[in-house]
């Protein structure tokens, strides 16, 4: 619903697994293949002396400073920013508004989602089959969309649930006169478990 | 109107999980390492005491990383490898939620396996007059099975628990569909 980048997601999940699955089979492989042992230690120690000699080289002048950790410095420090970018990222898409028209000669109709959120939360507060429901409005491909959470009553059948909630929802379209695309989610829940079957149906 | 095209985007992208918490999870592992190297960077760089070690001697470290003990290496690098895998599986799979989609004329509806289970116990136990604690219902992705305790010396009507419990699904419109089984526990429960 939201507008979370879940591609991005996989994407880093993947990227984590790669590094951690080669660094496993290398160290595996170090401890049980005889050759990659020799040839990680002469490369290794090779490494560490170009690394040396490298930062040796490229002494910032008049200073110990080497240009190498500068650089790495600032390779830390973008790997941190876009980390920290990709998490802020989580979870956008909330939307303001469920109608914003095109201004024409009359002017421009705005309609908050808190309207309508609350319009609909008030409709289903009293309803037996429905313990507990949230509404919120999320923007999808430009278009506001109204998300309704609705805890059923255990034992209510989801058909049911989508009856009472749509009655709502048309209530609602005859108040706004346009029809807001509308997902509905029935999650049971802890409090689907707990809470008593209503015996009127 | 309707919204034919947003509403199969918005049901595929309910119906999965985002990987979000891995996602971050990941993400704070990756940005705790980064500030701990720059750290030891920057404390090597004024002189100062390192935190754990200094950037030199991690190098080292790693360097010679092969007189490490073989065995150690060994069951840390499987260890490691293992972790590795089960995330790059994350990252592929689908990883489906338990719920099932439903379009209506005016909405998108998706729904929790567990509400579905719940819904279809009831039935069963109104169709064949068990007490509903007596009925016990799961829903998997394809299938529904639903399974009835009999009191001690009452029969179950298991026919009519077991129409009436795919009845509502053939109703319900669900996707992806499910096809039920109803079965009877062969011991009963004295006084249930």
């Amino acid at each position: 619903m939201n507008s979370t980048n879940r591609g991005a997601n996989r994407l880093v999940i993947l990227l984590f697994g790669l590094l951690a699955l080669a660094l496993g089979a290398g160290a595996i492989a170090l401890g049980l293949v005889a050759g990659a042992r020799d040839a990680f230690d002469t490369g290794a120690s090779s490494a560490i002396g170009t690394l040396g000699s490298f930062s040796a080289e490229t002494g910032v002048a008049a200073t110990s400073l080497s240009v190498l950790w500068i650089v790495a410095l600032a390779a830390l420090a973008v790997v941190v920013v876009l980390l920290v970018v990709f998490i802020q990222r989580q979870g956008r898409g909330h939307h303001g508004r469920v109608l914003e028209s095109e201004p024409d000669a009359d002017g421009r109709t705005l309609i908050d989602s808190g309207f309508a959120e609350s319009a609909l939360s008030e409709a289903l507060a009293d309803s037996p089959e429905i313990v507990s429901s949230h509404v919120s409005t999320y923007r999808v491909k430009k278009t506001p969309v109204l998300k309704i959470s609705a805890t059923a009553r255990r034992g209510v059948s989801p058909a049911v649930v989508v009856e009472v909630v749509e009655r709502a929802v048309r209530a609602l379209d005859e108040l706004l006169g346009i029809r807001v695309p509308v997902l509905i989610q029935i999650s049971g829940g802890l409090s689907t478990r707990v809470a008593k079957a209503s015996r009127l149906q | 109107m309707t919204y034919d095209a947003p509403y199969k985007r918005l049901l595929r992208r309910e119906s999965h999980s985002p990987r979000s918490t891995l996602a971050i999870v990941l993400a704070i592992v990756g940005i705790v390492a980064c500030l701990y190297a720059a750290t030891e960077i920057v404390l090597h760089l004024l002189g100062v005491a390192p935190l754990l070690a200094a950037p030199a001697d991690i190098a080292a470290a790693i360097a010679s990383i092969s007189s490490v003990e073989t065995w150690l290496l060994v069951v840390a690098g499987a260890v490691v490898a293992l972790i590795g895998l089960w995330l790059v599986i994350v990252a592929i799979a689908p990883g489906r939620r338990a719920r099932h989609r439903l379009v209506t004329e005016r909405s998108a509806v998706v729904v929790d396996d567990e509400v579905i289970a719940s819904a279809l116990a009831r039935t069963a136990s109104r169709a064949a007059l068990v007490s509903p604690d007596g009925v016990r219902a799961s829903v998997s992705r394809r299938s529904a099975v639903v399974t009835m305790t009999p009191r001690s010396g009452q029969p179950i009507d298991r026919a009519a628990a077991a129409e009436a419990v795919q009845r509502e699904l053939d109703e319900s419109g669900l996707a992806p569909t499910l096809r039920s089984r109803t079965t009877i526990e062969k011991r009963g429960v004295v006084g249930a």
